[in-house]
């Protein structure tokens, strides 16, 4: 058996970056990983990163299309049971249960909406252990790229090829990408965990707040290469992996998550606007707080004057 | 003393004689001749005279009195018969009855500088002759000594006994005399004027020192001559057969590279042990380090041995310099393949470092400071069978990096190494050689926070051994090696507190081996040998993320036992040989293997040497491989090689040869799963799909090639041109598809050239060009939106080739020499030519591009070494 992967180069790049980073003394400029600027599924938040089996999960996935190039969304969840899909495996030739198509506007970013229907039938193999066995999969795509959503669109009858086709291409999204090009192409996975724990015992998500210093807002407009100092407040369960990534799609942060915020749960960076005005920056803020739980915040400004 | 009159017996040597040649002996008439003529002499090559003319002796020798025989009061008359050619010179001296007492050493070197009309034939052409001549040695009429002086080697001062000095006068006088055990010498005699005092003598520079002799004066002078460095040259040489004293053996190719000859070649940094990567059948390791990667197989399945004894780590930090003090080391044998039985425990190749096992002429010293570190090497004789010396080495890039890289919340210790080594060698009464070595090596890497008991990364690497060996030589050929060596090694590395992995090992190693080498009169040798290793081993790999921590510690025990014999018919020599190892550890896991091999050479024609041979090879499981507690397989066998080879070595001439050899390998039974387990410190790094199934001897593979080597060696010059084409490829698991093997490298061109100028410069350049190592591309990736992270979907595992490396290295070397000892002094550069080569691939966070690790920019390193 193969997997896809491991931690060694995760280190080698971590010593290195340790090397280069301490030789040039302290990064004080935007963190390129920052700055997306390219088609990517950046964000898929659950109404409860902990379902019950024949619980209805509400999903919101957020598309981010800086190049405003327009892009088709297919969503699709798959009960992972050993090493394939429950999906693929009920009734030959059935279409994938719940994969949906969506455009997107021409905006920038999208946020979509959906529901997973969580198995009932999970009750037999989930206990009061949360089992992280839903994976729920974003395809975004520029119009065109990708076989899969025009099969999806099309909804083949049950038992064709075209419905065959696309289990096939749905049950392994690692094997579909092969095929597919690197660019104008983005895949996004979250997990989800089953248990059959009261719903007060279930892991949620946390909060995210966002202000300026002192408790001010965040400001509306910034001059072109200003900064802008940004603190997060972060509310929910503690975890040492608990951080909040940060993303733009016009000049960048200075770090590219914030870590376990301080004992106050306030946690501080700065934004570097861009050197040429733009009218709408969007800025995004990604929580997670290690144990599945995830908060999304978003927040625009203009770039502008000097 | 007064030479005699000296009594001519023969002449009638033919005019058709050749200036040069000895006049062949002819029936002799006894005829007196008078004394030396005191008129000056017709020329030799003059207008014939009418009718044959015996030589004339136109000036009376100087010869030098024996100084034992002139305290003693003797006196001796030396019967002589030269040879004259036909310019009048002595071309032959023969002493008719020798007298001893170191007269006739004395009257041979007098009588070279005698100058005689030549004889003259029957038609009044100048011929050669032979004349008979008295030397008469007598005290009372002893010359008045004019010259004196003492002959050293500079930049040692060592004197050099039993070298002839050469005075050269006016009007083309010469007088011999030679060097007695302290150096000394002095000419007698000799009239006043300008003479020239010389000495032309290898390895060293010929050197001449003019002086002018006055009457009643004594005239003292000292000669330091310079050691003639182009003479320091680079031999790869092949054998199919050596018989060194280390008794029998015999592989189809082994290249030896002796310390003298190549810490001069350019891009090695003056380290003998890195220089072995230029020969052929070694791939070019990644990021400049000191990895075996031969003839396709992988770093791990070829081993360093110490005279024989394995040892642990070769090179600082992988690859930067040698863990030895080059001045221990005598030679550097390399073995890519079908070795012989001495050698077990490895599919691959072999590299042995031989230490000097000669007491030294003298004590000696040297200091070497660059800019990356210091080294130092005394010897001392301490009487006249035994000698120690103490040699050590320390880094100081941390002393400069330290402040640079450090900061509020991060100290960085900067890469700090350091070696030390202690030798007593001593020559038996009984025949036999001892050495008792110890040495260590220290590596260390740290990232601290500001508090310095917080590790944030940090990386070890030491062992400490000793060795005891004697080298008995019971006669007849024969020889008996004894070796133990015993200490610790240990590996560690720390990530945080989110890693720690170490490999610790506490080892034990012998080896008894009786062989007896070839030799013009026995066409029969071979060896018997046990090769033992025994000892701890321990090991932790623990990283949450890789699951649960593997831990793990046995007893091991390796025997190992050899023997083949050898035997030469005619021009046809065979060698067949069997090798049987085991390994057992406590934790229950035994396995044994037995390796055949045989080899064979042909002499054809006048110096064509054709080669090959066939052999088993076998490797052994790591602890970790057969260890329940870390997940390990008990019931894996040895992986093992079926090795073959064919080549041919020709010489060219003199100066050059050529070398070509073919060489197969076929892996099987090869150790393979679990690529997923935390990996520090060995085999590539793991770049693509993983293979996460257990331990397993599922792989095979098949590694195919060609070597060729050229090497030229001039008086001034030396080159080498080594070039390898090669294909491995694996299979991991049944059903897999084969592979490109992680460092298949299809061409490997290295090519060097040192030339040597005058005033003791020297440049020198390498050049390298070879093919990137395969690698899986990533097609695509997938963005995990909880870690953040994207992880890479990869195409057809090992499609991709990463760009060919590429690279020339320049040196520069001066020497001075002073009378008590030298410096040298060189620049070395690697990668003058600024090419940005590919070490390591990668890709940035996003997968969307390639994030290679490149080659180091233009490194010059520069330093001094004194030598005393």
């Amino acid at each position: 058996m193969r997997a896809s992967t491991s931690l060694w180069p995760l280190v080698q790049r971590g010593l290195l970056g340790i090397i280069s980073a301490t030789s040039v003394g302290c990064a004080s400029g935007p963190n390129q990983d920052t700055l997306v600027d390219e088609l990517r599924v950046l964000a898929t938040l659950a109404t409860t990163p902990e379902a019950q089996p024949g619980e209805r999960v509400g999903l919101q996935t957020l598309v981010v299309d800086p190049e405003q190039r327009g892009f088709d969304l297919l969503l699709w969840s798959c009960t992972f049971a050993g090493e394939q899909c429950v999906e693929s495996l009920i009734g030959e030739g059935e279409p994938w249960a719940g994969a949906i198509v969506a455009e997107g506007s021409g905006e920038s970013s999208g946020l979509f909406t959906s529901e997973l229907d969580v198995n009932r039938q999970l009750e037999a193999f989930v206990g009061d252990e949360p089992l992280p066995i839903l994976q729920t999969w974003a395809l975004a795509c520029e119009p065109g790229l990708c076989p899969a959503v025009e099969l999806a669109r099309a909804a083949p009858a049950p038992g064709t090829d075209d419905a065959k086709r696309l289990v096939k291409l749905l049950s392994d999204p690692f094997v579909m990408l092969e095929d597919l090009p690197l660019t104008g192409v983005s895949l996004g996975l979250r997990r989800l965990s089953v248990s059959t724990r009261a719903p007060e015992d279930r892991a949620q998500n946390p909060t995210l707040s966002l202000t300026g210093p002192g408790g001010a807002a965040l400001p509306a407009e910034v001059a072109p290469e200003g900064e802008v100092d940004v603190l997060l407040t972060f509310d929910g369960a503690r975890d040492d992996d608990r951080a909040v990534w940060l993303y733009t799609d016009a000049g960048g942060f200075l770090d590219a998550s914030v870590g376990a915020p301080d004992a106050d749960d306030v946690a501080r960076t700065t934004y570097f606007a861009p050197a040429k005005p733009k009218e709408r920056v969007n800025l995004w803020f990604i929580g997670v707080d290690g144990l599945g739980g995830v908060a999304m915040l978003s927040h625009q400004l203009a770039v502008s004057g000097g | 003393m007064t030479p005699t009159t000296p009594l001519l017996l023969l002449l009638a040597a033919t005019s058709s004689a050749r200036a040069g040649d000895p006049a062949p002996a002819q029936p002799q008439a006894e005829a007196p001749t008078p004394p030396a003529p005191a008129a000056p002499p017709p020329p030799a090559t003059g207008p014939p005279s009418a009718g044959p003319r015996l030589p004339e002796l136109l000036e009376p020798p100087v010869p030098a009195y024996p100084p034992a025989a002139l305290a003693a009061g003797r006196e001796a008359v030396v019967p002589l018969e030269l040879g004259i050619d036909d310019k009048g010179f002595v071309i032959a001296v023969r002493v008719v009855e020798a007298v001893g007492e170191g007269f006739d050493e004395a009257a041979t070197l007098a009588a070279r500088g005698m100058r005689w009309a030549p004889a003259v034939d029957a038609r009044g052409a100048p011929a050669s002759a032979v004349v008979q001549y008295n030397m008469r040695f007598s005290a009372a009429a002893l010359p008045v000594k004019v010259l004196e002086g003492t002959l050293r080697e500079g930049g040692t001062r060592q004197v050099l006994g039993g070298v002839m000095v050469e005075a050269l006068g006016p009007e083309g006088r010469r007088a011999f005399t030679e060097t007695d055990e302290q150096g000394r010498f002095s000419f007698v005699g000799l009239p006043p004027g300008p003479w020239q005092v010389s000495v032309q003598v290898e390895p060293y520079e010929p050197r001449s020192q003019p002086v002018t002799l006055k009457d009643g004066v004594v005239v003292g002078v000292e000669l330091y001559l310079t050691r003639d460095s182009r003479r320091v040259n680079l031999t790869a040489s092949e054998t199919i057969e050596v018989t060194d004293g280390r008794g029998a053996a015999a592989e189809v190719v082994e290249r030896r590279l002796t310390a003298d000859e190549i810490k001069y070649l350019p891009g090695s940094g003056g380290d003998v042990v890195k220089a072995v990567q230029n020969l052929p059948g070694i791939a070019r390791a990644p990021l400049g380090t000191g990895q075996l990667i031969i003839r396709g197989t992988a770093p791990e399945d070829s081993l360093f041995f110490l005279d024989g004894s394995p040892i642990p780590l070769v090179f600082h930090f992988g690859g930067l310099t040698s863990v030895l003090n080059n001045d221990l080391i005598d030679e550097v044998r390399y073995l890519p393949g079908n070795y012989s039985v001495r050698y077990g425990r490895a599919l691959g190749g072999v590299v042995d470092i031989t230490t000097k096992s000669a007491l030294p002429e003298r004590s000696n010293g040297a200091v070497s400071v660059d800019i990356y570190q210091s080294t130092f090497f005394v010897q001392q004789r301490v009487n006249d069978r035994t000698a120690i010396s103490a040699s050590g080495r320390r880094s100081y890039i941390d002393a400069v990096l330290t402040p640079l890289l450090s900061s509020d919340t991060l100290t960085v210790q900067a890469p700090r190494y350091y070696d030390a080594q202690v030798q007593v060698i001593h020559e038996g009464a009984d025949n036999a050689f001892y050495d008792v070595l110890f040495f260590m090596s220290d590596d260390e890497f740290r990232f601290l926070g500001a508090d310095e008991d917080e590790v944030f990364a940090a990386f070890g690497d030491s062992f400490l051994r000793g060795r005891l060996r004697r080298l008995g030589r019971p006669g007849d050929g024969w020889q008996h090696e004894s070796t133990i060596a015993f200490g610790p090694e240990t590996r560690e590395f720390q990530f945080g507190d989110i890693s720690e992995a170490y490999e610790k090992r506490l080892l034990v190693s012998v080896r008894d081996e009786l062989s007896r080498g070839l030799s013009a009169d026995r066409p029969i040798g071979g060896r018997v040998g046990v090769d033992l290793l025994a000892g701890q081993d321990a090991l932790l790999f623990d990283e949450a993320r890789f699951g649960e921590p593997e831990e793990a510690e046995a007893l091991r025990l390796s025997p190992g036992l050899y023997a083949e014999g050898t035997a030469r018919i005619g021009r046809f020599t065979v060698q067949p040989g069997l090798r049987a190892d085991g390994l057992i550890y406590d934790n229950g896991y035994s396995g044994w293997t037995l390796d055949p091999r045989v080899s064979a050479k042909a002499v054809v024609g006048a110096s064509t040497v054709l080669k090959a041979a066939v052999g088993k090879y076998s490797g052994q499981p790591t602890l970790r491989q057969v260890d329940p507690e870390s997940d390990g397989t008990q019931d894996l066998r040895f992986p093992r090689a079926l090795q073959s080879s064919v080549g041919v070595l020709q010489p060219l001439g003199g100066r050059a040869s050529v070398e070509l050899t073919a060489f197969t390998s076929q892996l099987s039974e090869l150790v393979v799963g679990r690529e997923d387990r935390l990996r520090f410190f060995t085999g590539p790094p793991p770049v693509g799909p993983f293979d996460t199934g257990a331990y397993a001897n599922d792989g095979v593979g098949f590694v195919y090639g060609v070597e060729g080597l050229i090497k030229y060696t001039g008086d001034r010059s030396i080159g080498l041109l080594s070039v390898t084409g090669s294909h491995s490829q694996r299979r991991d698991r049944p059903g897999e598809p084969t592979e490109l093997f992680a460092y298949d490298q299809p061409l490997i061109v290295n090519g060097l050239w040192s030339q040597k100028l005058a005033r003791n410069w020297r440049v020198g350049g390498r050049v390298r060009h070879s093919s990137g190592n395969p690698y899986t591309p990533v097609v695509n990736r997938v963005y995990d939106l909880e870690s953040r992270a994207f992880a890479p979907v990869y195409g057809e595992r090992s499609s991709a080739r990463i760009d060919a490396f590429t690279s020339i290295d320049l040196r520069i070397d001066k020497t001075y020499t002073f009378k008590s000892w030298a410096l040298e002094t060189y620049l070395d550069i690697q990668n003058a030519t600024f090419s940005k080569n590919i070490e390591v691939i990668g890709w940035n966070t996003d997968y969307s591009e390639l994030d290679p690790v490149y080659s180091n920019p233009p490194l010059p390193v520069f330093g001094f070494k004194g030598t005393w």
